[in-house]
Order: structure tokens, then sequence, then C-alpha cells
């Protein structure tokens, strides 16, 4: 019989069957079925009703036991080896390529090794130092080029595997490519400190003297995404942008592209100092750069070699940006940042750059059109 | 929940491939809702989830976020299904009209009668039990067949793999309270097309 009082939702009482209430609306609910003939009645068959559709999927082949059936059909399709179809790596990287166990009792895994210690004898580097882990991604027949003089190219066919990330190398990304950079992960850390995604067709390149602890790279065209973790006090992380512009990260993730002498950065987490360094090494922030600033563009005007000094004196510097929400945070020390390179290829650009309007769109494609 | 999937794809990139089967473990069952809300078929669906794993474990490094997985491999499944759905170029399961006991063609006595049992012998107590629920389950999940996609989809995240509305809502992209209306509706429908079959169990029925 219903109370005189009850309206009997049975929405609510969903809600209740569902535990979708707080514990204080479930106990007013919870009162109310008692109180209630009605409430208890719909609380019943909302109940039974419940309890049917969960047990009609009592049959279905998803838990534990689709772990157990799906082994053997991912170890074919490399699951559970270090090498998967569609990553391709270049170079050596045995300290991590050994880690699984997995790897170490298939036969097929032995071929592999032979062929990345191969490639990583014929391409080492004599300034190449290890800083972590290099995949490539991107279809089967992409390939990736190492240079470790600019100009002197040497082509190198990917293989599976991990390798190291090397310093004092130039990469060459062509399109439709993607190097997923993964500092920090070939010294024996689990996980990356930062990750570094460049999109093709781009140049990138690691400095010679260039640590994990004290990162220094070079965009000098393209696009990169990165993902950096919050560094400890004397800890460094660069990346230069086409030789003119340098951003000082606060945060940990943006996304920065450079084409003929033009700078863009896109900031997804964080806060980005964005500037330009002059010859001297000394760094002018421009602008503060946060999420809701999408994305900024500084472009340098005037002539001459866009990696001088007088080039960046001598030009103004346009900044595009959104108006700034929020007033910066203080700049920290040891936080990560972006300040010129050597190796600029592209010519100065005059006056300011149109905003990169599809940036994140571009970034969002996937690498691999057959995953994601 | 995501501080623990972003580990887990961190370290599979970095050099640990055989931690991708915690990701298998945990979200076989959330691909295998989605898989069987598309095409209302248990096999079909666990090839579904077989492929996007494969997939996903391909692509983990063109993920952006790291942290948000479940999402990304959700929409593999999903797309995945939906392709599988259309190579079949069949329709989909009908929806079960149980006041005639047709649908899909056997009734509640032919299902019993059919019980796994030597010939000439009676079915016991819990054999007949055990046809009444696997008949009951059985037009449980033809009616839940003839619902939309979506609500499909819907209905399985929520009493196949028991997510929360807001859990629900991330993965169909929509809103909560757009998620809780739609299972209010959708139970709605399914309370009276299974008012037979769940009056089986009533007293007196």
């Amino acid at each position: 019989m219903k109370t005189p009082d009850c309206n009997c939702s049975t929405e609510a009482i969903w809600r209740y069957v569902d535990r979708e209430l707080s514990a204080r609306e479930m106990a007013r609910v919870s009162e109310q079925l008692r109180k209630c003939e009605n409430c208890r009645s719909i609380y019943e068959a909302q109940g039974l009703l419940a309890r049917s559709l969960t047990s009609s999927f009592v049959d279905s082949p998803f838990g534990e036991s689709f772990v157990m059936r799906s082994k053997e059909r991912f170890s074919s399709a490399g699951i559970s080896r270090p090498a998967a179809p569609g990553i391709r790596t270049i170079e050596g990287g045995t300290k991590l390529f050994f880690r699984s166990k997995t790897f170490i009792r298939t036969a097929a895994a032995l071929l592999l090794v032979s062929l990345i210690l191969v490639a990583g004898y014929l391409f080492r580097s004599p300034l190449a130092q290890p800083l972590g882990g290099l995949r490539v991604t991107g279809r089967d027949e992409v390939s990736v080029r190492t240079v470790d003089v600019p100009g002197q190219a040497s082509q190198v066919q990917p293989s599976p595997g991990y390798s190291v990330f090397e310093a004092g190398r130039i990469y060459d990304v062509p399109p439709g490519t993607s190097l997923s950079l993964l500092l920090g992960a070939g010294d024996g850390r689990r996980d990356g400190v930062a990750r570094l995604e460049v999109s093709g067709p781009a140049r990138f390149s690691t400095d010679p003297d260039c640590t994990v602890e004290n990162f220094h790279g070079n965009l000098i065209r393209g696009v990169l995404r990165a993902r950096v973790r919050h560094r400890q006090k004397g800890e460094t992380f660069r990346v230069s942008a086409g030789g003119l512009h340098q951003a000082r990260v606060i945060g940990t993730v943006f996304v920065l592209t450079t084409d003929e002498g033009s700078t863009s950065l896109a900031v997804e987490e964080g806060l980005v100092s964005f500037g330009t360094v002059g010859e001297d090494g000394e760094y002018l922030e421009s602008s503060r750069v946060g999420p809701a600033d999408e994305v900024v563009t500084l472009s340098t005007g005037g002539g001459g070699d866009t990696g001088s000094s007088e080039s960046v004196e001598a030009a103004p510097v346009t900044v595009q940006k959104a108006p700034a929400t929020d007033s910066p945070a203080p700049l920290e020390p040891g936080t990560t940042g972006i300040d010129p390179a050597t190796g600029s290829t592209g010519k100065p650009p005059t006056g300011s750059e149109a905003v990169p309007g599809s940036l994140r769109d571009q970034l969002d494609r996937p690498a691999n059109p057959q995953g994601e | 929940m995501l501080a623990e999937d972003r580990e887990y794809v961190e370290r599979v990139l970095t050099g640990e491939p055989e931690v991708f089967e915690q990701l298998v473990r945990k979200y076989n069952r959330l691909g295998g809702a989605i898989a069987y809300g598309v095409l209302s078929d248990f096999h079909l669906a666990e090839d579904v989830v077989q492929d996007a794993f494969i997939r996903a474990f391909e692509a983990l490094g063109s993920l952006k976020e790291p942290g948000r997985f479940r999402v990304w491999f959700a929409g593999i499944v999903k797309r995945r299904a939906i392709d599988v759905l259309r190579q079949r170029k069949t329709p989909r399961m009908r929806a079960v009209s149980l006041e005639s006991g047709a649908g899909e063609g056997r009734g509640l006595g032919e299902s019993v009668a059919s019980d796994s049992r030597r010939p000439g012998q009676f079915p016991d107590e819990s054999q007949l039990d055990a046809a009444v629920h696997a008949e009951r389950r059985r037009q449980v999940l033809a009616c839940i067949a003839g619902l939309d996609e979506d609500d499909r989809i819907i209905v399985s995240l929520k009493h196949m793999e028991g997510l929360s509305y807001k859990e629900i809502a991330e993965l169909m992209e929509t809103s909560v309270s757009a998620v809780e209306s739609r299972l209010f509706r959708v139970r709605k429908v399914l309370r009276k097309k299974l008012a037979a079959v769940l009056n089986m169990d009533s007293p007196g029925s």
C-alpha cells in the first residue's frame, strides 16, 4: 500500500538498485522502502529484472578464461614478446631487449637479437651515449635515417625490438612516420623521464654532451610533442626549436613545431615560458603559455642566417596568443626548457606567421593507421 | 585506475611487453560488453576483443594519454565490432515475441525436452531447473538483442561489466544524465517484454 507522503519514484529506486546514490540518499530510500509497500514492490520488480539481466551474461566467454584462451593468439601476435608487429626499432638496445623471459625462450627472437646487434655495430656513433629507448612507429615500409654528420645520412632498415636513444645523433623522420623517443628508459630506469614524439617530416637531433639529467635536443624542423616528468633541482630538459626560439617548460606536456624560422607552441598541461635566445645564450622570455592559450607562434623577421644572433636581435619577435587567464607562476629553477640550437636549415622568415590551427589535428592523427 | 593504466602502458612501451597481459586481464570484460552490445554474439565478440587487444598493442605508441587506455581501447573494440557486423551483412538477431513463443525458435518446453540426457530418461529436478534458467537467459539475451545498438551496449556495460553511470557515460562519450535516462527507459521496455519470463520465478506463477 502506498503511504500518503510517498511519491514512489521509480527513477530513485533504480538509482538505489544500481547503488548510484550517496550514503544519505541510500538511507532515505531504504527507509522509504520499509514504509511504503508500493515502493517495495517496485524495488522487488526492478531487482528481479536487474538480476535477470546480469545473470543472462553468465555464459559470456570473458574474464580469466578469456585471458587463458587468448594466450596462444596473443603470443603469435607478439604480445608478451619484446618485438611487436608494427613496432619498428633501429639499433641496439640489448639491455631492454633481453629483459623479457618470453623472448629468451623463443628461438625466433634469437634471430632478431642478431639483427639488432649487427645494426647497432654498423650504425654506432663514437659520440653516442645511451640515453633511453627509441621506438619507431609507422607503416611497415617506413625506414628511418640516422645521420652522424649532416649530409652523410646512412639508411637504417628498421628492426624489431628496442634500442637506445643516443646523444650526438640526428634523426630524419620521413613523412608518415612518427618517432617515439623514451628518454631515460635505457639506463635502468623502468619508466622514462620524458617521452618525445616527433612526427615526420621532421629532423631532430641530440647534442653530443647531453645526458638523461641534462637533456638537450634540437627540433630542426617538424613537429614535436613532449611529455616531461618533473625534474629534480639542477636537472634540465631542453629542446631547441629551429635555431631561433626557446621555451622553458614548467608544465609537462607540450607540442612544438618549427618551420622556416617560425616556431609554434601548444601546451596541453602546465605552463610554458616561451622566448628567444641570443648568441650569448641569454634567454629572453616573450610570453608564458598555458592550456587556455591555444597555439602561440614566435616568428622572427629580417635577413641573415637564422642561427646568428644578429638576425635574432635585429628582428622584432612577434607573439600571437590568446589572452592568458591567470598570471604566470614564477619560474622554478631546474625546470625544463627549450633553447636555440645548431644546425638550422630554414630561411629566416619575415614578419609573423599565421598560427597553424591544425597543429593539434596533426598530432591527434595516429602514427599507425591500422591501430588507432 | 588512470595511474595504474599509465604505469602499465609505459612499462609495455619501455621494454616489458608481458605487462600488457595486465591490461588484457583488466579490460577484456569491458571489451566483451561493448563487442557483445554491437554484435549480440559471444563468439564473434570474443574474436573482436582479441583482435582489438592485438591492434591496441601494435598501436600503443600512438596513445597520447596512457592513462586513458580504457577509453581508447573501448573505441578500438567498438570500431572493430562494427566492421565485423558490416562484413557479415546479415541481419542482427531478431527481437523475440515472447507472447507467441517464437523468436529464436525453441520454446521453453522444447528447450527442456532437448536437454542432454539419455533417451527414454525423464529429466530430474536439477536438470529441469538448469534448463529453465538456460532458457530464461536465452530469452533475456534475445530481448536485449532486439534493442538499438547503443541501448544494447549500455545494458551490457551495466549488467555484464557492472559499470557505474559515470563510467558508462565516459565510454559512450555522453552525459551521466543521458545514460541514466536511457537505462531507465530501456529497462522499462525490457521489463515489459520479459514480464512473462520474469514471472516464472514469482510465487504462484
